[in-house]
């Protein structure tokens, strides 16, 4: 099994993560369908980029019903992708480069195309048939809330072949896992254990709070779902070390929090609700939205860690905002209706930034200084753009655009073979946009985004530090410190698109002097007095903070 | 008044903060530490300016003077002095602008406080080359600037230290002491411990002004002695160049004192770095960078049986206080010969009396201070015995003395490993 260099248990708390869909990076072998050895080709464009950990969304044989989160063969790869060599060969290479790789992990549901799924709705004596929640009545667990409210009516399903109804919380053909069976909660175990074994560094759990179901609730954030869990996680931790399991919950931080346990259930989790606070407090100009979240958010056990981003394969979800907040982010984010999607918004970054390079940069750097761990989504290193006019949310998945030539260098197949079609459009055009190019220019998005990581690369306290807000008068600067230890780091950011003066009270960091960590410029000491500070629009600064 | 406070628990002062913070980043900073060094300052400035003006008009370059205090004008002639045209077209045109830093006096007087003053400013400046200049170098020239710069510039090295063509019976101090037991116990083969020039990286610098040895007594009297130990002991990479034997203006500690500061910065590096030597590996030779100058004048002649006397009459006096802090049998053989009317203290005996006064220290058996006053008259009995036998002989054949000196440093050393790891003593 391939090694990495440096081990360490919370490597994940300083790691910055980059997501990718293998079948939107690159194409070897000229199907239209991104592969394992096209991406193993790209690792040193990722590891040049300096991100610690690839999220390769579902890698798994599949039907693609629900873009791979309908896995029908958990220990396999899908056939479009290569095989299960080329996966190994993947890994070996990442962790040659030091870069860790973390997999899917879909717990709650298969496709129904699974022969799990196949055994069991064959007969009511299967050995698998308990294996998934079956009822013969649709009013068992009434009141739960459906989630996919656009496509099903219902959270049961009625099975021709068995007649009898399975239980899903997503789309009907992703029929439930009953967690309550011993076998299945051994049988992921063995999933799990096979890709660990291979190296894989840890899973990107999908929908956790749906496993257990119990008459009288809402079905999620069960209790026994926490046994469940935490059972899992005690097994990795018995056989293996330096892996990470990071859980995907959108809710608000007080109920994500059980999920960390005392440190004994998932390392990270995602903090949804921060994302779409990021995009209104620059719209709004104001820093209120992005304080109000992160005041309420709880604290988390010390080996525990936030997982944060901007944009991910989904739309931009806004699931946790208020009405009158959705409201006012479809009107700035998304005034072609055709941007939206369910709860959300189906753009890329640099389009939400209207294309300023400022509000880019700014925003990444909000990702990289607040407390958690960022994920990078793959093309918004370069500023790639959308296309609302794909189906669902493929608007945010087209291929990936690495040079000017055939395809954007991402496949040799004809265009018409693409999964999806490039985007091509004058702006964000991959003519324009692509990695060769801003290869070949020092001042580029993507050369912008190497420094950025690497500064924060610097310090570990961006990963593992407390944070203290600031909070000057002027409410469009956003000011906070992140302490680790003896190291301080001070973050200012102008959110607005003028210039602001902004008095900071640093007084109980008097004596200190800021260094700015991008130029290495030196400021004049804080003092007991207000520091006053000039800021460009969008400019933002980092400062080391050093008592010589 | 609040403001100066904030001002006063700083290294830097707020006026040199604001000059650095006019510099920016630099590739090169020069130090010059100086204590009433009005004398021949001016002639190590125009070398330094000369050697950024010729040797490096590309790169971003500082000077800076640290002061402990002069009372003699140095800040002034630095200050004051300036190039001619002349000087400048014989070299070369400086594409930017050079950077000429005065630090005032700020914190306590020394040295020490001067080089962490330099090493602050390098911090702020990301000085990547960080070269410390002795101040009362009449032999200070462009060329001998430059090349200071060079290995660490390249990255050859972390450390850049001095070496001296000396004469072997030149600095017995180094000779008979510091140089054998630096060279036994941090198993490196520097020969001038104490020299006050060298040049290193700004990860080193940064490193040493990370340490929390600034205040304390042995950075006070001996920065360069801990700064080398501190280098070995921590895995950085040191080098050694040739230069020019400098001579200080005028003593400014008696022999007693010099002695004494020297043996408690080393004892505290021994505390420091007890990790490390304890288990240290074989000597490694370092590389010697620049031109051997092969000449080493004879030194002074100087009563060493008047210092001798001097040494008998106070080591009988503190000869009971021996008897308590040494192991018997390495007293009474050390009251022996001290009582005799023969000046001499054989290598090996001497060894063990060092060994046995840091074994002393090491277990507490009195305070720090004290011993290293009793250790004072032991040298001084040690280095006139070494003059007694050695001060006729050919260089030759002094140097065979001090190479033989150092084979029995490192032959004992398991003996101080053993006694200083002993448990149980207090």
């Amino acid at each position: 099994m391939p090694t990495l260099r440096r081990p360490d248990p919370l490597w994940y708390k300083d790691a910055v993560f980059y997501q990718l869909h293998v079948k939107s990076f690159v194409d070897s072998n000229a199907d239209g369908i991104g592969d394992f050895p096209g991406l193993t080709s790209k690792l040193d464009h990722l590891s040049s980029l300096g991100v610690d950990c690839l999220w390769l969304q579902p890698i798994y044989p599949s039907p693609f019903r629900d873009d791979g989160y309908d896995i029908s063969d958990y220990t396999n790869i899908h056939p479009s992708y290569g095989t299960l060599d080329d996966f190994k060969n993947f890994l070996g290479q990442a962790h040659e480069r030091g870069l860790r790789v973390i997999i899917e992990l879909v717990l709650n549901h298969t496709s129904d195309q699974h022969a799990w799924f196949q055994e069991a709705r064959s007969s009511t004596d299967n050995p698998r048939r308990d294996w998934y929640v079956w009822s013969d009545t649709d009013d068992r667990y009434r009141g739960v809330r459906i989630i996919f409210i656009d496509t099903e009516l219902s959270n049961w399903a009625w099975d021709p072949v068995s007649k009898a109804y399975y239980w899903h919380r997503f789309f009907s053909h992703q029929p439930d896992l009953n967690y309550d069976n011993p076998a299945v909660r051994e049988e992921i175990w063995n999933v799990m254990k096979f890709w660990l074994d291979l190296g894989v560094d840890g899973f990107r759990v999908d929908a956790v709070p749906y496993l257990v179901e119990r008459e009288g609730t809402s079905c999620e954030n069960l209790p026994e779902t926490h046994v469940v869990l935490k059972e899992l996680r005690a097994r990795v931790d018995a056989h293996f070390s330096d892996k990470v399991l990071l859980a995907e919950a959108n809710m608000w931080p007080e109920d994500v929090r059980p999920y960390f346990g005392d440190g004994d259930e998932f390392h990270m989790s995602f903090h949804f609700p921060i994302m779409p606070r990021m995009f209104m407090a620059l719209r709004l100009e104001d820093r209120k939205p992005l304080i109000d979240i992160i005041e309420r958010t709880p604290s988390i056990p010390d080996t525990c860690q936030w997982g944060l981003f901007l944009r991910n394969h989904d739309e931009l979800t806004l699931e946790m905002v208020s009405d009158i907040e959705r409201q006012y982010m479809w009107d700035e984010y998304a005034k072609d209706p055709r941007a939206r999607i369910n709860l959300g918004i189906r753009r890329r970054l640099a389009p939400l930034m209207d294309g300023d390079r400022r509000r880019v940069e700014l925003m990444s750097g909000l990702l990289l200084s607040l407390p958690g761990s960022p994920i990078i989504y793959y093309g918004d290193e370069i500023g790639m753009g959308d296309n609302v006019y794909l189906g669902d949310r493929n608007s945010v998945r087209t291929p990936m655009q690495w040079n000017s030539g055939v395809n954007a260098g991402y496949s040799t197949a004809d265009p018409e073979r693409l999964w999806l079609p490039l985007i091509s459009n004058a702006v964000y055009g991959y003519q324009a946009i692509n990695v060769a190019s801003q290869e070949r220019n020092t001042t580029s998005l993507l050369n912008w985004m190497r420094r950025v990581i690497d500064v924060r690369r610097s310090t570990h306290a961006f990963g593992r530090g407390s944070i203290e807000f600031v909070k000057p008068d002027n409410h469009r600067v956003l000011a906070f410190t992140r302490t680790l230890n003896r190291e301080v780091i001070l973050v200012v950011s102008n959110l607005a698109g003028t210039a602001q003066a902004v008095e900071l009270d640093l007084s109980a960091l008097a004596g200190a002097i800021p260094i700015e960590m991008f130029g290495h410029s030196v400021f004049p000491r804080i003092g007991l007095d207000p520091y006053v500070m000039m800021m460009g629009p969008y400019n933002f600064y980092w400062f080391r903070l050093r008592w010589l | 008044m609040a403001q100066n406070i904030v001002e006063q628990q700083s290294t830097l002062s707020d006026a040199l903060l604001r000059q650095l913070i006019a510099v920016g980043q630099v590739d090169i900073l020069i130090g010059l530490p100086t204590l009433n060094n009005a004398a021949t300052i001016l002639d190590v400035v125009r070398a330094v300016h000369l050697s950024f003006t010729r040797d490096f008009p590309r790169l971003r370059t500082v000077m800076i003077n640290s002061d402990g205090g002069s009372t003699d004008g140095t800040p002034d002639v630095i200050r004051a002095a300036s190039f001619s045209d002349s000087e400048m077209v014989q070299t070369s045109h400086p594409l930017r602008t050079l950077h000429r830093v005065l630090a005032p006096y700020h914190g306590l007087p020394g040295k020490h406080t001067a080089l962490r003053t330099i090493f602050a400013a390098a911090e702020l400046t990301q000085a990547k080359t960080l070269v410390v200049i002795d101040p009362n170098g009449p032999a200070t020239t462009p060329d001998r600037v430059t090349e200071l710069v060079g290995p660490i510039a390249r990255g050859d090295v972390d450390l850049l230290a001095p070496r001296y063509r000396r004469h072997p019976r030149d600095g017995i101090l180094i000779t008979q002491f510091v140089r054998p037991l630096v060279r036994a116990l941090y198993s490196i083969g520097l020969d001038e411990p104490l020299g006050a020039e060298f040049a290193c990286t700004g990860r080193f610098s940064s490193h040493c002004l990370e340490q929390n040895i600034w205040s304390h007594e042995s950075a006070r009297f001996a920065i360069d002695l801990w700064l080398r130990t501190e280098a070995a002991a921590q895995r950085f990479s040191i080098g050694q160049i040739w230069r020019p034997m400098t001579v200080p203006p005028g003593a400014r500690a008696t022999l007693r004192d010099v002695v004494r500061q020297v043996a408690m910065s080393l004892v505290e590096s021994l505390r420091a770095h007890e990790s490390f030597w304890l288990t240290a590996s074989p000597i490694s030779e370092l590389h010697t960078w620049g031109i051997d100058p092969l000449d080493a004048p004879e030194p002074a002649a100087w009563d060493y049986l008047a210092l001798a006397d001097q040494a008998r009459h106070d080591i009988a006096e503190i000869t009971p206080l021996l008897e308590t802090v040494l192991e018997p049998g390495l007293f009474v053989r050390l009251k022996e010969v001290t009582a005799s009317t023969q000046l001499q203290l054989d290598d090996e005996l001497w060894v063990r009396t060092v060994y046995g006064f840091a074994t002393a220290i090491r277990h507490g058996r009195a305070a720090v201070e004290h011993l290293t006053d009793m250790f004072v008259p032991i040298y001084l009995w040690r280095a006139s015995a070494f003059m007694a036998h050695a001060g006729a002989e050919p260089p030759g054949a002094v140097q065979r003395r001090l190479d033989s000196l150092c084979d029995t440093f490192q032959r004992l050393k398991p003996a101080l490993v053993a006694s200083w790891s002993k448990k149980g003593e207090v």
